[in-house]
């Protein structure tokens, strides 16, 4: 079998074949999605999770940012304008009792739900698990708003609560931060307790006094 | 301003210290080269993605491994890529094998061309194709991808004689392909016209 031995001709032929292919495939490049690739491993590679953003972005987020915190600080303002002024409890009792005998203790201290259980055996379930927006209707106008013993709203970060009708001893509410008379120690008051899940007792309201 | 090869050096040292934008500017410097010429070799847009990201991300894990001294940032990328696909045809069938499965050109590279110049350059990428490796990467580097001899010899790793006589030898066999059995060739007539 003689070996192909390629003349002129066809070394011609053979470049203008090899120059028409490299003129049709020079345009290949690879697709995009490979440097998208390349640039996650770049940055895996070196403890970057995301790539820097450029200081244009950076212009923009601080502005959304700062007009955000203006819109919300405006909401508040406007909302704290409109809203009545909710009365302190103490403030209350003080306007119903005119002669306190007994400074209001600090709430924090009292542990009213357990005083008021031992001290109450005619303990009446009134309502299990309520809701939250049920607790908040408006009361019927003869029994008063319930009135918190902490600072805050009683019902802040609760999910249910139990309300439960009392009678204690007058004097009992000097533990619950009230005033008590030494007169009418003796006289019986009777009220709704909201106890929440933890069996703290976080807002009373006076049904008969 | 583009980058060239004279600064990849520079670009690979500040892509060596965490630089992201400089590795992109190596990448899009480089990959085209290295794209083709995966697809010159393998025939597979697959295959030529495939290399290609491996290749690269050979710089991305180990961007110190390039020695400036023994030659040119290219040839030294060629390398990678011819490496990975060899492994690659090992575990893999042989790329020369052709049949119907074979992609064809990418009909989006010309739009305008003439339908029977790319009919006769699809002859001749076949041809390319049916080649045996040592000689289809001396044409595919030094024909088609236009390197110096000297470069592609560092890409393979082979004396520059080495390439001058492999790439002798692959011309005889295309011109033999090209032409038939002695008959009249498959292509040119078209082509040498439109040229």
């Amino acid at each position: 079998m003689s070996r192909y031995r390629p003349g002129p001709a066809d070394d011609r032929l053979v470049s203008e074949a090899l120059a028409a292919l490299a003129h049709e495939t020079d345009a290949l490049e690879a697709p995009p999605a490979v440097e998208a690739r390349l640039r996650a491993a770049f940055r895996q590679a070196n403890g970057v999770p995301v790539a820097a953003p450029s200081a244009r972005s950076n212009t923009w987020k601080w502005v959304a940012a700062v007009g955000a915190a203006a819109g919300l600080i405006w909401v508040a303002y406007a909302s704290m304008r409109t809203q009545p002024k909710r009365p302190d409890p103490r403030e209350v009792v003080r306007s119903q009792e005119p002669e306190p005998t007994i400074a209001p203790r600090a709430v924090e201290s009292a542990t009213p739900a357990p005083v008021i259980a031992r001290e109450t055996p005619r303990v009446q379930r009134v309502a299990s698990t309520a809701s939250r927006r049920e607790v908040r209707r408006p009361a019927p106008p003869r029994v008063e708003r319930f009135e918190p013993l902490y600072p805050g709203d009683p019902l802040a970060d609760l999910d249910a609560v139990h309300l439960m009708r009392v009678s204690v001893p007058r004097s009992a509410l000097g533990s619950l931060g009230w005033p008590s008379r030494p007169g009418l120690r003796d006289d019986r008051v009777e009220l709704e307790a909201m106890v929440g899940p933890d069996g703290m007792t976080r807002a009373v309201r006076f049904i008969s006094q | 301003m583009e980058p060239t090869d004279a600064d990849a050096p520079e670009l690979l040292r500040r892509s060596a210290e965490g630089d992201e934008e400089a590795f992109v500017a190596l990448y899009r410097r480089f990959q085209g080269g290295i794209y083709r010429f995966a697809w010159r070799m393998t025939g597979s847009r697959e295959a030529a993605e495939d290399v290609t990201q491996e290749t690269f991300l050979v710089v991305v894990r180990g961007p110190n491994r390039y020695d400036q001294g023994r030659g040119a940032f290219g040839p030294y990328l060629y390398g990678i890529a011819r490496n990975l696909m060899m492994k690659r045809a090992g575990r893999e069938r042989p790329f020369t094998t052709l049949g119907d499965e074979q992609e064809a050109l990418p009909s989006a590279l010309d739009p305008t061309a003439d339908l029977e110049q790319r009919q006769a350059v699809e002859v001749v990428r076949r041809a390319v194709l049916t080649l045996p490796e040592h000689y289809r990467e001396v044409v595919v580097l030094a024909e088609l991808q236009g390197l110096p001899y000297e470069e592609v010899a560092a890409a393979i790793g082979c004396p520059v004689g080495t390439v001058r006589s492999r790439l002798h030898r692959a011309r005889a066999l295309l011109a033999q392909r090209l032409r038939g059995r002695g008959g009249a060739p498959q292509w040119t007539a078209r082509v040498v016209e439109t040229a």
